[in-house]
């Protein structure tokens, strides 16, 4: 049985449609992408299976469990962990602290200790005494990170996470991750606008195109999909550009 | 039954009003995001200004009501939206709260300034002729009311749903920007608001001054009824919002009328809580409608946290106690009595302003019933308390005893105000704990059977001996302000501060990783109310005989404006505030200069302007300041203000990644 199982899920805001119909599931110690264009609809995704939003039709099974009414905060005890794609950091707390609050609040022992050991794998040591309104983006989504991280979740939903990383960091980034399911057995969802990285990243892949999922497969059979080729050429010619070179 | 009758015609005429008045506020809130507590400030303002031209100079009636309605007050609201709503609009709730009830009190500063309180009556219109209806008569005022009420309702309807300019004014809250991209013009189109809403709290007042006590505080507050009648339409439904008015002018007749039915002994037997639970209705109603909005939903992508004062060492913080109470000591040794007693109240408002730096400061909620909770706690050690079982109590003296009594009970009660809380944020907390605020002052300090007594200043507490001096005792309020002091920064430094501002900086984050934040602002809410009973404790043994009147709930307005303007974030900001504030109400109204507070009000409001953006107050602005003399050095390689000029940075390790340059 696979950790989360999202089947036909339905999201319409008014006459939108924001996800129509997606299905798909996350196994146990993997690391799933989710791709596709600027308001395909991946965010929404992420919203309702964290409980911020409430689906239109369809379900969501953690661990088996319906989620259906569960709040956001009983998803998250139950080990569903987020960065958000727009900062949540506690912006009047340092880089350490939003760390070692996380931590706090759940009662977990020694939250000192989870503090730094966190500011190292994730390579957070030099901001550590920053406040983290006043770090750069890549920074504070480092910290987002590393917040969720501090309560150990089973499976941890990565928003956007590398927007605001250099190209260096970027690949540091990726090592941590692949670490966070291989050592850790954390399934990992993410959801990328790099493609190259989503690609190196992750054992599966779904395309999501204006609401729909278009692709799903391995990385190569993505590489080769007509389709995603066409749904990024249509959407951002940049991206596109970047498929043809990863291909 | 024509009593009933009467009572129904009369309540759908002041629901009306209400409605008009809630109108009003409701479209300038829908078109700017900004809740204006001053609404009912600026119909009295136009009420004294009507009752100047009209009955004062002389001036016929036909040419007044337009003047004024058309031409005065739409012009005090383009100039409010210009000068400072304009600003507002993505300033967070404290600040719109504090700069709104900031601008509340200035404007009835003025109004006392310029119509000096007094006697004043405006005769209702076509000097109260009546029709009659058989049983009932309805006076053409009456008419009036309703036909302009059905007249505004139909008018902004129509404006808003169905004209360009009305989509174009709901668009202006969205994004201005982008709606100026696509050729609107948003000042004009929030200007319009404004104008519009001032007028239409200008007629509120004008319907409603020939049926009250013509006073600045009672115009301005009666609006604040009408509140509750936007909180039905939430805000946002005009048709919600009529429907919410007439079921408040109702509700508020038929409490009236029923009271006029019951038996005389019932009610002087009761002391005065059925007196006072009858005119609390419309605060019940309010409260009532709280508690059924819908539940506030998590948003995420909002703009969160705010730099805080950094936390004083230890080190310093035992050098400027230190310096506070020696600096105390030597003062009151040098002054008289008087004076001292002068003094040791002007310190009980910095002691009562420390309860705000957990709750608005740290916490990032609001109170408007800080001083009904000060009120509480001098209440309980004038009353006194018999803990059961025990044979322990305390009548009226101050002990550790009474003290620690007043704490708790005080913060139980702060923990059932927070109910409300628990749901709602911002704002609406803002006007619930108002509404309790003004609740208790009709309904526990006013009665006579639990609270001061009508007029008060009856009950006397006594002091312990050897702090029977007004010195020693004042000595002891300092005392009192330092170890409360202790007492939050020790939070601050705590896994709680730690929590409490994560709880407010995100609380969508907060419930991603599995932490309930309702227990915490419980638990905050409880806390500062307890704070600010023992500070009650401190006030009623220095008063010496606490009443009513000191907690009077539109006290609580300036106390939290103070405690914003000088920086509610941190003990220095509230020690001057507290300090500022209790000198001016010690100097100008002890002092019998009240006209002077209103000037001394407008002033605040001034500075307040100059702190929209600014949530740290002015000892935040001067914090800054220091800082940044004190880092010159740094400061040629960054910018100032910048992370890299505040943060010292060791060597980079892990991801490769460089020092912050500028910030995020």
């Amino acid at each position: 049985m696979a950790l989360l199982e999202v089947d036909d899920v339905h999201v319409r805001f008014g006459g939108v449609v924001a996800v129509n119909g997606a299905t798909f599931d996350v196994d146990e110690g993997t690391i799933m992408g989710l791709m596709g264009p600027n308001g395909a609809g991946k965010t929404t995704l992420f919203n309702v299976i964290t409980g911020l939003q409430a689906p239109t039709s369809g379900t969501v099974r953690f661990d088996g469990k319906d989620l259906k009414k569960v709040h956001p905060r009983l998803r998250a005890l139950g080990g569903i962990g987020r960065t958000f794609q727009r900062l949540e950091v506690f912006g009047s707390l340092t880089v350490a602290d939003n760390i070692r609050v996380a931590a706090e609040m759940r009662g977990i022992e020694n939250p000192a200790r989870v503090r730094d050991e966190l500011l190292d794998r994730v390579g957070l040591r030099a901001f550590a005494h920053v406040t983290a309104d006043s770090v750069p983006t890549g920074i504070a989504r480092l910290t987002e990170l590393a917040r969720a991280l501090a309560v150990s979740p089973r499976l941890l939903l990565l928003d956007e996470p590398s927007s605001g990383l250099s190209e260096v960091e970027t690949e540091d980034f990726a090592v941590l991750v692949r670490s966070l399911a291989e050592d850790d057995g954390r399934s990992v969802l993410i959801v990328e606008h790099d493609v190259e990285l989503v690609l190196g990243l992750c054992s599966q892949i779904h395309v999501l195109d204006f609401g729909s999922i278009i692709a799903s497969g391995t990385p190569d059979e993505i590489r080769k999909d007509k389709r995603v080729q066409d749904a990024y050429l249509g959407a951002d010619e940049a991206a596109a550009a970047e498929i043809e070179e990863a291909v | 039954m024509s009593s009933f009758v009467s009572f129904t015609i009369i309540g759908i005429v002041l629901g009306s009003t209400y409605a008009i008045a809630a109108s009003g506020l409701v479209l300038t809130y829908a078109t700017s995001n900004v809740f204006n507590f001053a609404h009912g400030a600026v119909g009295m303002v136009m009420t004294f200004l009507y009752w100047e031209l009209y009955v004062h100079q002389g001036w016929p009636v036909w040419f007044v009501l337009p003047f004024i309605l058309l031409i005065v007050a739409p012009a005090f609201g383009l100039v409010m939206e210009l000068l400072i709503m304009r600003r507002l609009t993505t300033a967070n709730t404290t600040t719109q709260l504090g700069v709104t009830v900031g601008l509340m009190v200035a404007l009835i500063g003025a109004g006392q300034l310029i119509w000096k309180p007094g006697g004043r009556r405006v005769d209702a219109f076509f000097n109260g002729s009546k029709v009659s209806f058989g049983v009932v008569n309805v006076t053409a005022q009456q008419f009036i009311t309703l036909g302009l009420a059905l007249a505004v309702a139909l008018g902004l309807y129509v404006l808003l749903n169905r004209t360009r300019i009305g989509t174009a004014m709901r668009a202006v809250v969205d994004n201005r920007e982008l709606l100026a991209l696509h050729g609107a013009r948003p000042n004009v189109l929030s200007g319009l608001a404004w104008a519009l809403g001032s007028s239409l709290a200008a007629l509120t007042g004008i319907l409603l001054a020939p049926q009250l006590n013509f006073d600045h505080t009672t115009l301005t507050f009666l609006v604040v009824s009408a509140y509750a009648g936007a909180m039905v339409g939430r805000l946002k439904s005009l048709p919600l919002t009529f429907v919410g008015a007439i079921a408040l002018g109702l509700l508020t007749e038929y409490g009236q009328w029923l009271y006029t039915e019951l038996p005389t002994s019932w009610i002087t037997d009761s002391e005065g809580v059925i007196y006072g639970l009858k005119n609390s209705l419309p605060t019940i109603f309010l409260l009532g409608v709280m508690l059924v909005l819908p539940q506030e939903k998590l948003r995420v992508g909002r703009v969160t946290g705010t730099k805080l004062p950094r936390i004083p060492s230890w080190r310093t913080t035992m050098l400027w106690s230190a310096a506070l109470l020696g600096g105390s000591y030597l003062l009151t040794g040098a002054m008289g009595e008087a004076n001292n007693a002068r003094f040791g109240q002007t310190m009980c408002l910095p002691l009562i302003m420390l309860s705000l730096v957990l709750l608005v400061g740290y916490g990032g909620d609001v109170s408007l019933c800080q001083l009904s909770f000060v009120g509480v706690g001098a209440l309980v050690v004038a009353r006194g308390f018999d803990i059961p079982f025990t044979g322990l109590g305390f009548h009226s003296q101050i002990s550790p005893l009474s003290i620690v009594t007043a704490f708790l009970l005080t913060a139980v009660v702060g923990a059932i105000v927070a109910l409300p809380a628990l749901r709602l944020r911002g704002l609406y907390i803002g006007l619930g704990t108002l509404a309790i605020a003004g609740a208790m002052d009709r309904s526990v300090f006013e009665s006579g059977l639990v609270g001061f007594g009508a007029q008060g200043s009856t009950i006397q507490v006594t002091r312990p001996s050897w702090l029977s001096t007004e010195r020693s005792f004042a000595l002891a309020v300092v005392v009192a302000f330092v170890v409360t002091a202790w007492i939050i920064l020790a939070i601050r430094r705590s896994k709680y501060g730690r929590i409490l501002l994560a709880t407010r900086d995100s609380q969508a984050a907060c419930a991603t990783l599995g932490f309930s934040t309702t227990m915490t602002r419980v638990a905050v809410f409880a806390m500062s109310a307890g704070l600010a009973g023992v500070a009650g404790v401190f006030f009623a043994g220095m008063s010496v005989t606490p009443g009513t009147l000191n907690f009077y709930f539109f006290q609580n307005l300036p106390l939290l404006l103070f405690a914003i303007v000088f920086g509610v974030t941190s003990v220095t900001g509230v020690l001057t505030g507290g300090f500022v504030y209790g000198c001016i109400t010690s100097t100008f109204i002890v002092g019998q200069h009240p006209d002077l507070v209103g000037l001394a009000y407008i002033v605040v409001l001034v500075m307040l302007r100059l702190l929209v953006n600014n949530p740290n107050g002015l000892v935040g602005l001067l914090f800054d300041q220091s800082r940044r003399i004190m880092s010159r050095p740094d400061a040629v390689s960054a910018p100032p203000g910048s992370a890299a000029a505040r943060e010292p940075y060791p060597a980079t390790a892990g991801l490769g990644l460089e020092a912050p340059v500028g910030s995020a």
